[in-house]
């Protein structure tokens, strides 16, 4: 009997609504251990080159991994892999909540959807037992009436949805899965997936529990967790959320603002996470088993926008992309924006960027009202912004053009708005600017999925952490600023732990190698004490590897490589105003990154692909072979 | 009066002393959150700082009361 999983992984087909049950050895579990290599495993295996996206070859695994559902903070994450429908590459999300630790619960380690459905139809999945049932009747609901109606007709308001919104039945190509209403598996698409699929829903509920191997340890660390917390580093973002970053980007002229013209924005404070946290903030709130507390729950009944706790309230990101990025400081607007997201289901980030690269468009004239439905689409224009979401949920006029996200939205317009897009393999850039912190302009480069700030470790860490930088072999510190050889090390190898930590599924604010509660050894020592395994650092760093190599080969097999890895042409331009004006990156200096980068990864440097040689080092021969097919 | 200070990890390598996580510090009644920040030698300007007093977000110019835990902090970088 396994500790800390089922061993079974439940697969779905929707083309005949037949359901199956595949249990797979411990090794695979190892190899693997769940998340997104896991989900690589399966998407690799099931789907063909070339695939449609929104078709019913593309396979969609919601994927937990070993230690999803045991009692320590940060282990309650799902991810969600499958081709995006976005960018054509990789889709790959995580998100946290309830539903991760239920669905383990509920008796099963991941989900493999296959096929499509000819009519709507949701997952019921209890104590092992899943069936498909009709979803007619949750068809174009809103996530909140969906979670409502599922645990009226299901009987228990314990259960928990995940869910694609009226976005993802539209085929907005950024369309989220949602879970509580208000958790999103945001980015690469993977919302417009499950609709494309028929699935509406999956619900679950359980109360099988795996077993822990060490219970007794585990709960010591788990404490230790606990009792340290309110002398963390992460004990700002308890009582701020993610907001609490946004004043300190802007004094460092790293806050993306008018579309990534300058990293300054003069309005902030009103939309800082101080201010929220002074006024609408109502409560904290939480995932499964977590002492950190970071999600914000915001409430305004007065006033003309009214907002809703149930939808949560806005990240740092959100703060960003709908504030800053579009010139708007009303929180109250971002707050509204952030809950039709989370009602319809859309990433807040790309949805803000999209929209923020339209107003750049429209400021420089390349577009006009002619094009936007009559809507004076500027900068700080809160209601034009609002009016745009709303468009692009139901796909009209011109929100159905920007329903397909900022780069294929310039492809279809053309008129030299390609040049405003601010995005990597047609993925928008989050606000975390690579200007003042150089070795995001390599990974937002050569990052499978696009460009992510949660896909390695920010540079001020390498100084600020060296202790906790020693335990993953980074004992070299260097400035923000540089990208020499040894910054690229240090992002490859941070790349390599977060990579692990998306197939662990563990929350990288809880687990990580710098600033977080837990460090990487702590890591190491939750997989040990939960399954039992005698596993070390280097096997976990070696995990990290084998997920980002499974992506990168799947890109390569849809014929994404190296010249895909480049960074939008605006972040060739230098900023203005505030602390990083006249800031400009430099090509050269990214090339030269890019060939250490791929050779330091074992890939060829010419093409950007894993070689043959590294793919079986990492026991991947089989990917190897599929890519020589 | 007495506070204790709690100096969270980027801001424990900022104080004379050097690394130095809680501390007992006694300043003036009345004294507020910026006053000790001062008295402290943090060389961070006060306005770059997240912080809280008794688990509660609170501004720079809160007075503080004997007894009072104050934490001083800096955001994380990612996220």
């Amino acid at each position: 009997m396994p500790n800390g999983y089922h061993g079974k992984i439940l697969h779905v087909n929707l083309n005949n609504l037949s359901i199956e049950v595949e249990t797979p050895s411990e090794a695979f579990y190892r190899t693997y251990m769940g998340g997104s290599a896991l989900g690589l495993y399966y998407l690799l295996k099931n789907t063909p080159p070339n695939a449609d996206p929104l078709g019913p070859e593309n396979t969609l695994v919601l994927a937990l991994s070993i230690v999803t559902g045991a009692p320590f903070s940060g282990q309650s994450r799902l991810t969600s892999v499958a081709k995006s429908p976005l960018t054509g590459a990789i889709g790959d999300s995580q998100a946290g909540g309830f539903f991760p630790a239920e669905l383990k619960f509920a008796g099963y380690d991941a989900i493999v959807i296959h096929g499509q459905a000819s009519e709507p139809v949701y997952l019921w999945i209890n104590n092992g037992e899943a069936e498909l049932r009709p979803a007619n009747h949750l068809w174009g609901k809103n996530t909140g009436e969906v979670d409502d109606i599922l645990k009226e007709e299901l009987e228990d308001k314990n259960i928990q949805v995940l869910q694609t919104g009226v976005a993802g039945e539209n085929g907005v190509r950024f369309a989220a899965l949602m879970n509580m209403a208000n958790r999103a598996n945001g980015r690469t698409g993977m919302g417009a997936v499950m609709g494309s699929k028929n699935l509406k829903a999956v619900a679950v509920r359980g109360k099988m529990r795996p077993t822990i191997a060490d219970k007794k340890g585990l709960n010591k660390l788990a404490r230790w967790g606990a009792d340290e917390f309110p002398e963390s580093d992460v004990y700002g973002l308890g009582l701020y959320g993610t907001a609490e970053v946004l004043k300190y980007q802007n004094k460092a002229g790293g806050l993306p603002t008018n579309n990534w013209d300058s990293g300054a924005f003069e309005n902030w404070e009103p939309i800082d996470g101080v201010t929220m946290a002074n006024t609408i903030l109502k409560e904290r709130d939480t995932c499964y088993a977590c002492t950190v507390r970071c999600k914000r729950v915001v409430e305004i009944t007065e006033g003309p926008i009214k907002v809703q706790p149930r939808y949560g309230g806005p990240e740092y990101e959100t703060l960003s992309t709908f504030g800053s990025y579009c010139g708007v400081d009303d929180l109250a607007a971002i707050s509204y924006a952030n809950q039709l997201c989370n009602m319809f289901g859309m990433d807040t980030i790309s949805c803000g960027a999209t929209i923020a690269w339209a107003m750049d468009c429209f400021e420089q004239e390349l577009i006009s009202t002619e094009d936007t439905d009559g809507i004076e689409l500027r900068y700080g224009n809160t209601e034009a912004m609002l009016e745009m979401v709303e468009k692009i949920v139901h796909r009209e006029g011109f929100g159905n053009i920007l329903a397909e996200g900022s780069a294929q939205a310039a492809e279809i317009i053309g008129r030299g708005t390609e040049d405003l897009v601010v995005a990597v393999k047609k993925m928008e850039l989050p606000a975390h600017m690579p200007q003042v912190k150089r070795s995001l302009s390599l990974i937002y480069a050569v990052n499978p999925f696009g460009a992510d700030h949660q896909s390695h470790e920010h540079d001020p860490s390498y100084k600020d952490y060296p202790e906790r930088m020693a335990q993953i072999g980074l004992t070299d510190p260097q400035p923000n600023k540089v990208l020499n050889e040894e910054k690229v090390k240090f992002a490859l190898t941070t790349q390599y732990m977060y990579s692990a930590m998306d197939s662990i599924n563990v929350c990288q604010f809880v687990f990580g190698p710098a600033w977080q509660l837990f460090d990487s050894s702590q890591l190491v020592d939750a997989v040990r004490l939960v399954t039992g395994w005698d596993v070390t650092i280097d096997e976990i760093l070696q995990n990290g590897q084998r997920r980002l190599n499974l992506m990168r080969a799947f890109n390569a097999r849809e014929g994404i490589g190296r010249e895909a890895d480049k960074l939008p042409k605006k972040l060739y331009k230098a900023l203005v105003g505030g602390k990083s004006d006249g800031i400009v990156l430099e090509e050269d200096e990214l090339e030269t990154a890019k060939d250490n980068y791929y050779r330091l990864a074992g890939w060829d440097v010419d093409s950007g692909i894993p070689t043959r040689g590294t793919l079986e080092k990492l026991e991947l021969g089989w990917v190897a072979d599929l890519l020589e097919t | 009066m007495k506070v204790t200070a709690h100096l969270h990890t980027i801001l424990q390598r900022h104080t004379p002393e050097g690394l130095k996580g809680r501390l007992d510090v006694n300043i003036q009644p009345g004294s507020t959150v910026e006053d000790l920040i001062k008295h402290l030698e943090i060389d961070l300007e006060p306005d770059y700082l997240l912080l809280a007093v008794n688990g509660r977000v609170a501004p720079l110019d809160q007075v503080l009361e004997q007894a009072d835990h104050v934490n001083l902090m800096l955001p994380i970088s990612g996220g």
